[in-house]
């Protein structure tokens, strides 16, 4: 025994005279003479307190409780009084659990006493003090009632489940994920063998740069009220406003010159970088010399390696610096085709429409969904800007000019969706959020997927970043348990995407869904299903629709190229053909067909019909009714979207159907 | 006289004391002495021992306890329940099959001791 816990179970009368003798097994404050405490040591008190309820209902201060009273007064020699201290302390019993102990114990004893054995002896015989009340602790726990059993075996299964939980995020938090195919350099190799005299996106960027596209003030300056005023199809050809819009569009026919140069070039050129390691070039472009947000964003990320060793290099992050501007200069050229209309200046409207197609054509070679879909967005503003002018001016343009507008149009590749990009990013986001060993997710995967909903450089949601990384460390078994590891789901994007893949390209009818949203919505329901696969449902939603918006943008070029046709045959003849036929070959390689007059397996049964309202064509589908209704749209209609069945109608394509035809 | 080892005593100690039961209920210290006296010493346990042994008896519901308080000072009695009976008269078969199986091994020299 230490010496100070010698002392501490030396009575106080005895350290009083400087002796510093324990009592076996006493504690301290059992050694204080009984009057030195009052009434907390006094007989009465103590009995109460050591009377269970039960007694004490029934009137009676039993004390049944007090074990160490018990023993105390049980006239056994000192040595055996401690063993039995000792062995009922050690047991860690309920209180009522240790007298029973006790009260055999000294009955035990006493028994020994009698049989003339001496205290030694008796001590001696009953082994060890230690190793019999870790025995009779057991033993007396399994007395226990059941209810005490269950409470116990489910606390006992609780601290289980809690040190595997912990263990489990300890080895979990071990895995890393470690990027080895870097697609960004992928991507770049055939930017990289691009001659810089291809590339628009130089032209294009060192336009942005001197005409400070990034500065309101001075890039929307020569407008009375923004880059445009109205939308263009608000404003007629003689309205006065569209005079106005000419006027204030002279002051940008500098940049529009650039973009003309730049729309002939066979390449956008675009090198691809993340948002953390920005051409400075680029930068310049989009934000200007002043903007000082980006550098100070990455310092943020700079301070936490994991991650932004993960987000470098990632596609998730990477920048898109023509798109924007593919989007701005777009809207620009159709106020400036017009103005060219307004003014009667053909030959600029038709190079407007040249160098809308030509960025159209540079921005969908990006290898991204968001890219293709801008572009389809541009071929769709070019095309309205055609049909507008095709059903307004129908004399606007010579026979040279439809001509040569017709083969721009049929040149233009209207089904850009390739899904390479998106196949891409889909294993790029793998690779960094699986360890590649062990095939689990990772504390930094789940940190690095939390970063692409959460903007990692915005420096209110870094403050709180520590709480969701230890957070993602608490739920990182959870997430290892319930979302596919890496072999399940790549197995299950490549599934989908062969759903995709295998798709026939055709329209559907509203009720009627492509098979990978049929196999997605089934799946809706499934809560377990969009955990465990929760990044394909992210990103797998948004392919299906591609094809569709390349299928209506197409139907409009084709549209617009019967309506030329149309045009110059009556041109050549006087009046409209009798039968669309007719315009085949000379006018046109083929009739391009109706895709909502479909048969069982999607393919068209008709070409697209032509009615003449006033004397000028309308061009049209059935629609999804399959009725001919001579070119009457349903109520309602949105261009250039087949309505339901229900909704009746035909498939409008040219002109846009309007209420109110300027 | 020689111990048995503890895995030895773990199996025989409960079906001895259960056997020292069959007759009546007895207290601790009687239970020890007999244990001691009547296996000829070969299956004295520890006194320590006992009382966790006759814990778990209780525990399985083979053995029941009394406190008798009519003596010159409160005693525990222990005795068989029914349940202990069909227990003590299985697990005599099954010493006695194992006993006869050691025989016939030539492990087991000596018949197995009779009961006082």
């Amino acid at each position: 025994m230490g010496r100070w816990r010698e002392t501490l179970r030396t009575p106080v009368g005895r350290l009083a005279r400087g002796r510093v003798e324990a009592e076996q097994a006493l504690p301290f404050w059992r050694s204080i003479p009984r009057g030195c405490l009052g009434f907390w040591r006094g007989a009465t008190w103590r009995r109460l307190r050591h009377t269970p309820l039960w007694d004490l209902a029934r009137g009676r201060v039993s004390g049944a409780l007090d074990w160490r009273g018990r023993i105390d007064s049980s006239d056994l020699p000192e040595p055996v009084r401690g063993l039995i201290h000792d062995l009922c302390r050690r047991t860690r019993l309920w209180r009522k659990e240790r007298a029973a102990v006790a009260g055999e114990l000294i009955a035990h004893f006493h028994d020994g006493l009698e049989s003339g054995d001496t205290a030694d002896q008796l001590i001696e015989r009953f082994g060890d003090v230690k190793a019999a009340a870790k025995l009779i602790r057991r033993a007396k726990r399994r007395c226990r009632p059941i209810g005490w059993q269950i409470r116990h075996r489910l606390r006992q299964g609780i601290a289980v489940l809690v040190v595997v939980y912990v263990l489990a995020a300890l080895w979990l938090a071990t895995g890393k994920p470690e990027p080895s195919v870097d697609y960004l350099a992928k991507l770049n190799a055939s930017v990289d063998a691009i001659p810089e005299e291809d590339r628009a996106w130089p032209i294009l960027r060192e336009a942005m740069i001197e005409y400070q596209t990034w500065n309101p003030e001075v890039f929307n300056a020569p407008m009375d009220v923004g880059i445009l005023p109205k939308w263009w199809t608000d404003v007629a050809f003689d309205d006065p406003e569209a005079g106005q819009l000419a006027e204030n569009l002279e002051a940008y026919q500098g940049y529009f010159a650039e973009l003309r140069r730049a729309a002939q070039k066979p390449h956008m050129g675009v090198r691809r970088v993340t948002a953390a390691e920005p051409d400075p070039r680029d930068f310049l472009a989009l934000y200007g010399p002043d903007d000082n947000t980006g550098p100070k964003r990455w310092a943020h990320v700079e301070d936490d390696p994991s991650i932004a060793g993960l987000l470098s290099r990632s596609l998730s992050t990477v920048m898109f610096p023509a798109l924007g501007s593919t989007r701005r200069d777009t809207r620009m050229l159709s106020a400036d085709i017009q103005a060219a209309v307004y003014r009667g200046d053909a030959e600029r409207a038709l190079d407007d429409i040249d160098t809308q197609l030509g960025l159209a054509r540079l921005t969908a070679q990006g290898p991204f969904l968001v890219e293709q879909l801008v572009a389809l967005s541009s071929m769709g503003t070019s095309f309205y800007n055609v049909a507008a002018i095709l059903e307004r001016r129908p004399d606007f343009f010579d026979d040279d000019q439809l001509q040569r507008l017709a083969h721009t149009l049929a040149a233009v590749d209207v089904n850009p969706i390739d899904l390479t990009g998106e196949r891409y990013i889909a294993y790029d986001m793998f690779q960094r959020m699986y360890d590649p060993d062990t095939g689990r997710m990772t504390r930094d995967g789940i940190n690095f997927f939390d970063s692409l909903t959460n903007n990692p450089y915005d420096e209110e949601i870094d403050r709180r970043r520590w709480y969701r990384e230890q957070l993602s460390t608490i739920g990182l078994p959870i997430a290892a348990a319930v979302v596919a590891d890496y072999d399940d789901m790549v197995r299950e994007y490549e599934r989908l995407f062969g759903i995709l893949d295998r798709s026939p390209r055709r329209l559907y009818p509203q009720g009627e869904l492509p098979p990978l949203r049929r196999e997605l919505d089934s799946r809706a329901d499934d809560t377990l299903y969009g955990m465990r696969y929760f990044p394909l449902l992210i990103q797998l939603p948004a392919l299906h629709a591609a094809s569709r918006t390349e299928l209506l943008v197409g139907s409009v070029r084709d549209a617009l190229l019967l309506a030329i046709a149309l045009e110059l045959y009556r041109r050549d003849h006087g009046g409209h053909p009798d039968e669309p036929a007719e315009l085949v070959p000379r006018y046109l390689p083929a009739l391009p067909m109706d895709l909502t007059d479909l048969d069982a397996d999607g393919n068209p049964l008709s070409p697209l019909r032509v009615a003449y309202r006033d004397g000028s064509p309308v061009i049209y589908g059935l629609g999804w009714d399959g009725v001919d209704n001579g070119g009457t749209p349903p109520d309602h209609h949105v261009w250039p979207t087949p309505r339901s069945t229900e909704a009746g109608g035909d498939w409008v394509l040219f002109p846009e159907p309007r209420s109110d035809s300027s | 006289m020689m111990k048995l080892e503890s895995d030895l005593m773990r199996g025989a100690g409960p079906v001895a004391v259960l056997k020292l039961l069959e007759p009546g209920e007895k207290y601790g210290y009687e239970l020890v002495e007999r244990l001691e006296r009547q296996s000829d010493g070969v299956l004295k346990m520890g006194q320590s021992t006992l009382y966790p042994l006759l814990y778990n008896l209780e525990a399985k519901g083979w053995v029941k306890s009394r406190v008798d308080d009519t003596g010159p000072r409160p005693r525990r009695y222990y005795r068989l329940t029914g349940k202990g009976k069909r227990q003590l008269s299985k697990q005599q078969e099954q010493w006695t099959e194992l006993a006869r199986g050691m025989a016939a091994m030539g492990i087991v020299m000596t018949p197995p001791l009779a009961t006082n």
